[in-house]
């Protein structure tokens, strides 16, 4: 079966001039995503995490169609979406939808929460009447758990958690195919999270979505996800089925990544082994030549930073963009 | 005695329409070298019961109560006093980093400001003394990163030049509110160890105000929890975790995904965080706990002492104990 969504190859960067640059100094290029691919597959889950300024974002918002892709392709339903025109493009975004992290600013503060839902509709489906309209309003409010006579208030009279629920509410009227969520519990206090990602999970499995879901926090990645790919620096450092991800991982920043993650039980805490990752990230700006992790990584050997390593195949669908990762390749250098 | 010790704190926020409850009765101590943590979500009056600590409350607020500390009454000084206390006793760090340090300002400045004001030191002396405490929180080459402005750092260095300066006279007491929140995983890891290393160097007592469970976990040797700004639980980190005793600990610890372990369906906690605006008789958590009963609503729970556990329910202890 054809997958959803293929990326193949993803590459977006930036023009990025500095402030006391002249007029005429060429711009540097600023690759966010560099030579990304990944597939969505009906109903599954894809979760992305990385930390900021790993591209993640810019990955989706390429997707959707609001940042310009470099070089690569991306395939909706099999067909190359660079290759329409563009009123067919934009029937097909209103297959994805996003969810975004801040719920509040998302939402017009001068449009009523009905009046917001009713948007994609009446963009999309201009040639439904009112009452049709806001039949589908109401049920929909009601679907994502808000009370349907609260169709007249406005944004700031709702609290964060009820904000993301009109987000949802909004993404879902058109019945898409595939949802994309940025941070969706990022903003959320804890108490409501929980409440969120429930929603979202009862959603898929009820309206059968493919969703994708970013998130720097990677227990509710693996939560909600059903297979999870690690970014670093604008690229792909490992893709696995979300349980394999967690419990057998490959690639040394994702080993990292999972030892900093914080556990809410004291004991296990003072028991499990912690890398902690010396530095930060390198520069988008000015990428190393090699492994882009090669400078945090604490298994580097010297010919880390010499080739850019390719994804390799661990299993069949666990792809890792590390040479050394089974440990079995004792290289001296 | 211990080093800090807050009775019947009580913050509220004067509004031209209302007035807003922000703190409603804490008491807490934070013994010398001891870490301890506030747990809330927004709202729960975790920040607020840190500023009022160190009379950094905004100016429409008022807070009543007593706030000891090494057995003098903050809540009685003079702002003079105050500024004194400040800066060579308790010290604070604020969660978001880039906005905590003068843009315009060389760190050096920054950073000598304090020793030349309160210590009287000569600028090469502060400037020495500053380099040192750099390179005790780990800034690579701080001899000459010293000289840059604030926006050639990162954010994880951000975090960690403010904790640097605020060691610089040696405070016996460090606030630090949400000091990872703004950070990325890999970085709030190294932090964590830089304040437990801190503790360990300079026998610090921490004071730690997040909502963030697992933070809580890796570093404290206390948490208090709080809701709608009462504490509801409060007690040693293994005990709380292990065996929580209120049902919004309990909630609360239920309704976070665990990275090591598998599970179907989160718990929910219905509702929505409460409204500070309303002055609530009973228990602030009623209106979203599911073992609520009819006395809930009408009567403030009573703070329980057990052993070295806190606890304001209604609930007899032993319908947790199972």
């Amino acid at each position: 079966m054809n997958p959803l969504l293929q990326v193949e190859n993803l590459t977006v960067t930036y023009q990025v001039s500095e402030r006391n640059d002249w007029p005429w100094t060429p711009p540097k290029i600023l690759t966010a995503v560099n030579q990304v691919s990944l597939e969505v597959r009906e109903r599954e889950t894809l979760g992305i995490v990385g930390e900021s300024g790993s591209g993640k974002t810019t990955l989706v918002r390429a997707i959707v169609g609001t940042v310009p892709i470099s070089t690569g392709r991306i395939l909706w339903n099999g067909t190359d979406l660079a290759t329409l025109d563009l009123e067919t493009r934009r029937r097909v975004r209103k297959e994805t939808p996003m969810v975004f992290q801040d719920p509040l600013a998302a939402l017009n503060p001068r449009m009523t929460v009905g009046q917001i839902i009713a948007e994609p509709l009446r963009t999309h489906n201009p040639q439904l009447d009112n009452s049709e309209v806001k039949s589908r309003v109401r049920n929909q409010m009601e679907r994502v758990g808000l009370l349907p006579n609260l169709a007249n208030r406005y944004p700031h009279e709702f609290s964060g958690g009820q904000c993301q629920r009109i987000g949802i509410a909004r993404a879902l009227i058109l019945k898409p195919k595939l949802v994309i969520c940025d941070e969706p519990v990022a903003a959320l206090d804890v108490s409501v999270r929980a409440q969120v990602v429930n929603l979202l999970q009862d959603l898929q499995r009820d309206f059968g979505l493919a969703m994708i879901v970013i998130a720097h926090d990677l227990s509710i990645i693996k939560h909600i996800s059903t297979r999870i790919l690690v970014m670093y620096v604008g690229q792909t450092m490992e893709v696995a089925p979300a349980r394999n991800l967690v419990t057998q991982p490959r690639h040394p920043y994702t080993k990292a990544l999972i030892s900093s993650v914080p556990i809410p039980d004291p004991i296990e805490e003072q028991l499990r082994p912690r890398t902690i990752l010396k530095g930060e990230l390198p520069s988008p700006l000015n990428p190393p030549d090699g492994c882009v992790f090669a400078s945090r990584c604490p298994q580097a050997r010297q010919d880390c930073c010499k080739f850019r390593p390719e994804l390799q195949i661990f299993t069949n669908d666990h792809l890792v963009a590390c040479p050394y990762h089974d440990g079995s390749q004792n290289y001296v250098n | 005695m211990s080093l800090l010790e807050v009775r019947d704190l009580e913050v509220v926020f004067k509004t031209t329409t209302t007035s807003v409850h922000a703190v409603n009765g804490v008491s807490f101590e934070l013994n010398e070298g001891e870490i301890l943590s506030i747990v809330g979500e927004s709202g729960s009056g975790k920040s607020q019961t840190a500023y009022a600590t160190m009379g950094l409350l905004s100016r429409n607020a008022e807070a009543k109560g007593s706030v000891f500390f090494d057995g003098v009454d903050l809540m009685a000084l003079s702002e003079a006093e105050l500024v004194k206390i400040r800066a060579t006793q308790i010290a604070m760090i604020f969660q978001n980093p880039m906005t905590s340090l003068n843009p315009y300002m060389r760190i050096s400045e920054q950073m000598t400001e304090v020793l030349t004001y309160h210590h009287n030191l000569s600028k090469p002396n502060a400037l020495k003394v500053c380099i040192e405490m750099l390179e005790a929180v780990q800034i690579p080459d701080s001899k000459e990163r010293m000289h840059m402005f604030p926006h050639e750092f990162s954010g994880g260095m951000r975090q960690r030049i403010l904790i640097a300066m605020s060691l610089l006279c040696r405070p016996r007491i460090l606030i630090a509110d949400e000091p990872t929140t703004a950070l990325d995983v890999t970085i709030q890891a190294q932090i964590v160890e830089l304040l437990k290393k801190i503790r360990r160097d300079f026998k610090t007592a921490i004071l730690i105000i997040t909502h963030d469970l697992g933070l809580v976990a890796g570093i404290s040797d206390r948490i208090i929890v709080m809701y709608g700004g009462q504490i509801m639980e409060s007690g040693p980190i293994d005990d709380i975790f292990s065996a929580p005793n209120h049902p919004y600990t309990v909630a609360l610890l239920e309704a976070v995904p665990r990275l090591d372990r598998d599970s179907e369906k989160l718990v929910v906690i219905p509702g929505d965080p409460l409204d500070a605006r309303m002055k609530w008789e009973g228990c602030p958590f009623e209106p979203r706990c599911k073992f609520r009963l009819p006395v809930c609503k009408e009567l403030r729970p009573m703070i329980e002492v057990i052993d070295e556990r806190t606890r304001a329910c209604h609930l007899n202890v032993e319908v947790f104990e199972k």
